[in-house]
């Protein structure tokens, strides 16, 4: 797990704007690059909780927010400056921690603007989060979805359609929501042979 | 006498048809924060051409003037944080402060600069909550220059950030003289059809476009207009040959485009007031 603290350990109590924001990011890909760098070429560099502590920050603005967080969301490969250093498809499972009433508003309405969701660290553990909350909206579906997987611990959709004949969902069903949380960065993936198997991040997750 | 930033177009006029003799008979004369920004910057773009007629003048009145002075000086020595920094403790009534370069944008006298302006509007009677909305506005507006004022981040136009803080009364004012909103949109292949200043300010402050490649929606102007949702506010917003005026309340707020003198970059001036309209104090 990387504890990365935004804004280092004497933040501005207000963050705001895009260039800030870019320039909190760029320091965090710099930390990753380095973590990236110590693999093999051939080695798959596996998937590691970045947890962003906002501890010492206020409030933000959402140009700020989507500058620091929403790239983190997508392959870091595509991120301006950092293109053409990471390996394709390299992704983080990312956190953030330490919010306050009124940043955790502004990150709400940045997410629910954005369709997107963002974990946010309740217990941190000592090498991985045990809880969080999900900061954003998401639908029914994917709810009772995220639930299932954090129950079952790890499955597929195979083991899904099986288990949950009730719930009337194809296969393809289920592979569709558990890629869409997946995309959202709120549980893990690994493949197996042909098939995806789907673990939560934490151990409990709370909405709102 | 007072000169506010419609004052400053008259100016430009007299200038472009060689009327500035005129202005012989102004001597120790106030400048509000707009025209301050607004007159430095047309100062600048007409040095840039060769001719300095209106720079005896500026200098004239910034010698009585230390509001305009300190623009001045702003503007001359962009990036280098030569301009007298301020205890950070303090909470001035004025101050004007080169905008950062990007890789500065992390600097603690930047972030202390913000601070005392914060700490300004809190002695000015605006409360906790809305100084903290108001400093966000003004470092979004800020934030405009390094983003959008030069071909890159890393080759931002000079610009000046400034604020005034008066008993309920503020005004913050952001200033650069970089490529202007129009050339800015145009980066963006999707709104490269944009064809006059005017439709460029109206773009970007009242339909939020961003020119992003991957965004839609900008959040800066947006920040700036819910800062100011309750109170009485008069924002101006000028670029090219266009100037956007946004005045009064909320929805009720009105909007007036006009064309004025031609200058380069962008400038805005926000003002607002918790007693009484915003236009009966020029500061």
């Amino acid at each position: 797990m990387i504890v990365y603290k935004v804004g280092g350990s004497n933040p501005p109590p207000l963050v705001s704007g895009a260039t800030l924001g870019q320039q909190h990011l760029e320091a965090l890909l710099e930390i990753l690059l380095d973590k990236a760098l110590t693999y093999g070429k051939n080695e798959i560099v596996p998937v590691e909780p970045v947890v962003l502590s906002f501890s010492g920050i206020e409030s933000a603005t959402a140009s700020y927010v989507k500058a620091l967080l929403l790239p983190l969301l997508d392959d870091l490969t595509d991120v301006e400056d950092f293109k053409g250093k990471f390996r394709p498809n390299t992704f983080v499972m990312p956190f953030v921690a330490d919010l306050t009433d009124e940043l955790r508003g502004e990150l709400w309405l940045v997410m629910k603007d954005q369709g997107s969701v963002y974990l946010e660290a309740q217990d941190m553990g000592t090498c991985h989060p045990i809880s969080a909350r999900i900061i954003g909206e998401l639908d029914g579906f994917l709810k009772k979805t995220i639930s299932i997987v954090v129950a079952e611990e790890q499955c597929t959709a195979t083991d899904l359609y099986a288990k949950y004949p009730s719930e009337g969902i194809s296969t393809t069903g289920w592979n569709n929501r558990l890629a869409d949380l997946y995309e959202l960065r709120v549980i893990d993936r690994r493949k197996c042979g042909r098939q995806w198997i789907y673990s939560p991040v934490v151990k409990e997750v709370v909405y709102g | 006498m007072i000169i506010g930033s419609p004052e400053v177009e008259s100016i430009q006029r007299l200038a472009i048809t060689g009327g500035l003799d005129r202005l012989d008979s102004l001597s120790n004369i106030g400048f509000s924060l707009s025209a301050a920004l607004e007159l430095s910057c047309f100062a600048v773009a007409w040095d840039r051409l060769g001719n300095d007629d209106l720079i005896r003048f500026i200098e004239r009145w910034s010698s009585t003037n230390s509001l305009l002075n300190s623009v001045r000086v702003a503007l001359a020595h962009q990036g280098i944080w030569s301009v007298p920094q301020a205890d950070m403790f303090l909470a001035p009534r004025y101050e004007v402060f080169p905008i950062p370069l990007a890789h500065e944008w992390e600097s603690n006298e930047w972030h202390e600069f913000l601070d005392r302006f914060r700490r300004s509007l809190v002695n000015g009677k605006f409360g906790a909550s809305l100084s903290r909305a108001l400093v966000h506005a003004f470092a979004e507006m800020a934030d405009n220059v390094p983003q959008h004022s030069g071909r890159d981040r890393q080759n931002p136009a000079c610009g000046v950030a400034a604020y005034h803080v008066e008993d309920s009364y503020m005004t913050f004012s952001i200033a650069d003289v970089g490529r202007g909103v129009l050339a800015s949109l145009h980066t963006k292949p999707t709104l490269s059809d944009i064809a006059s200043d005017s439709d460029a300010l109206r773009t970007a402050i009242l339909g939020y476009a961003s020119c992003r490649p991957n965004r839609v929606k900008g959040d800066g102007f947006k920040t700036v207009l819910d800062s100011l949702s309750d109170i009485n506010g008069n924002l101006r917003f000028r670029s090219g040959n266009a100037c956007l005026t946004i005045s009064g309340v909320g929805d009720t707020r009105e909007r007036v485009m006009r064309s004025v003198p031609d200058l380069l970059g962008f400038q805005l001036s926000v003002s607002c007031s918790l007693v009484d309209s915003p236009s009966t104090k020029y500061i």
